[in-house]
């Protein structure tokens, strides 16, 4: 199952706001928060190995991506509500408990996605944070947008790599989009990637695309207590445990070729 | 061992090859080897027993005259859901190849990828999804469970198009799922 990260680095808020340009990241902040329109963020002192200090780490509620594109647009006070609203999810209970998970100290460090949804497999807190934070923020982005709520699908990353255009092909309705990353992207993206695409409107007939990793959570939460077995316990099959089938690989052509009829004898 | 010695008959297995898999040998120590080697030894044969009158569940072996098993592997059926309701689908639960021929080439079977020999491994996966076609009452969807750390699997099915992948329970494995050419 995949979801919209709650969470936004520095560059991603900066880039919502000047969108195709090149912007120092801090000093992008710094201009929002000047304005109103960026949170207070959490911040969180990094320790590596041995106890040493490796700096300051800050993270933001995704709502500031979304409070930047609204001052681009011209929307000033959508913009600081918008941030105020941060604010609020920031401090909650959720945010205190995922926040140090997704500003992992593991070198090479893991996106906060990957963080969170790697914490999310061995424990139900976790998961549930996710969940509740992510749906807050969803219902904060649509009480304040309204009409203006930028169109959020997923997919998943099918093809790409070294010299090959990566593809995405969009859940639920099956259809391939390019994916076009930059340099630290494309050394991060392979198949299989799970990709949150951000569709919005940007002017006339004008459409603004961006894309994010998504979250991927698992998609059996009862399971999440019990995972000391090994991969073959698994009971009888019922229709209560019945996995699903992304829609993508329901309408999209076959993956397996159709086998070679072989002999097998019964005895 | 001659390579065109290499002819194995596939053959479903049941419980009078229980003693023969008792010392089957797959793991090179690595821990998920270990699983699935347990496995076969232990629960395959008996899981067999009294799942496939639930599942449909299938063992089905390689073998070689005078040598015995050298790979075998497993499947049934599993309940999947999506928008128009549940529907039953393919469980492909074990492979596994006996140790001294992981990795030997079939020189009689003919190529099942272009440019790539065929593996003692990709030739009973090519007899799993034979046998799994046969059943006309799955709907042509696979799933597996591998382990995250199984990089030689993991490419197995990316060859073979369980291309698919999604979280389980446990951060140790991956599900693989993919949809069969009708």
């Amino acid at each position: 199952m995949k979801i919209e990260t709650p969470f936004a680095e520095a560059a991603q808020i900066a880039a919502a706001w000047k969108p195709g340009r090149e912007v120092v990241p801090s000093a992008a902040l710094r201009a929002l928060r000047n304005k109103g329109a960026l949170s207070e963020g959490i911040d969180q002192i990094i320790r590596l190995g041995g106890g040493v200090l490796g700096g300051r780490a800050h993270l933001y509620s995704s709502l500031n991506r979304d409070a930047a594109r609204a001052l681009r647009s011209g929307q000033g006070d959508v913009a600081r509500r918008l941030a105020r609203e941060a604010s609020t999810l920031e401090g909650s209970a959720p945010a205190r408990l995922l926040a140090p998970l997704a500003l992992g100290v593991r070198v090479p460090a893991p996106s906060a996605s990957q963080a969170l949804a790697e914490a999310a497999r061995s424990d139900r807190r976790v998961f549930d944070a996710i969940k509740l934070l992510t749906k807050r923020t969803s219902k904060v982005r649509r009480e304040v947008l309204g009409d203006d709520e930028p169109q959020i699908l997923f997919g998943t990353v099918v093809q790409g790599g070294p010299g090959i255009p990566f593809m995405i092909e969009v859940d639920l309705t099956g259809e391939r989009l390019p994916l076009v990353t930059d340099r630290i992207w494309s050394e991060t993206v392979r198949p299989g990637f799970p990709v949150c695409v951000r569709v919005e409107r940007s002017g006339i007939c004008q459409l603004l695309i961006s894309y994010e990793e998504a979250l991927e959570l698992p998609t059996a939460p009862a399971t999440l207590a019990n995972h000391s077995g090994s991969a073959f316990d698994r009971p009888l099959p019922t229709r209560d445990s019945a996995v699903e089938i992304p829609a993508s690989l329901l309408w999209a052509a076959a993956t397996v070729s159709r086998p070679r009829p072989i002999a097998i004898s019964e005895d | 061992m001659a390579e065109d010695a290499l002819t194995p008959e596939a053959r479903a297995l049941g419980e009078a090859d229980a003693a023969e898999l008792r010392g089957f040998t797959c793991s090179t120590g690595l821990w998920y080897e270990d699983e699935v080697q347990q496995f076969v030894r232990r629960q395959l044969i008996d899981r067999h027993g009294h799942r496939s009158p639930h599942s449909g569940h299938r063992v089905v072996g390689l073998e070689l005259v005078g040598v015995g098993i050298i790979a075998v592997g497993s499947h049934e059926s599993d309940y999947a859901r999506h928008v128009g309701g549940t529907v039953l689908i393919t469980h492909l639960e074990v492979v596994a190849v006996r140790i001294e021929y992981q990795g030997v080439v079939l020189p009689t079977v003919d190529p099942l990828e272009a440019g790539r020999p065929v593996t003692l491994g990709r030739y009973l996966m090519e007899v799993l999804l034979s046998d799994i076609a046969g059943h006309l009452d799955r709907q042509p969807f696979l799933k597996t469970i591998v382990a995250r750390e199984n990089a030689k699997s993991l490419a197995l099915c990316d060859r073979i198009g369980l291309t698919r992948s999604s979280g389980v329970g446990d951060a140790r494995y991956e599900q693989r799922m993919g949809r069969m050419a009708s």
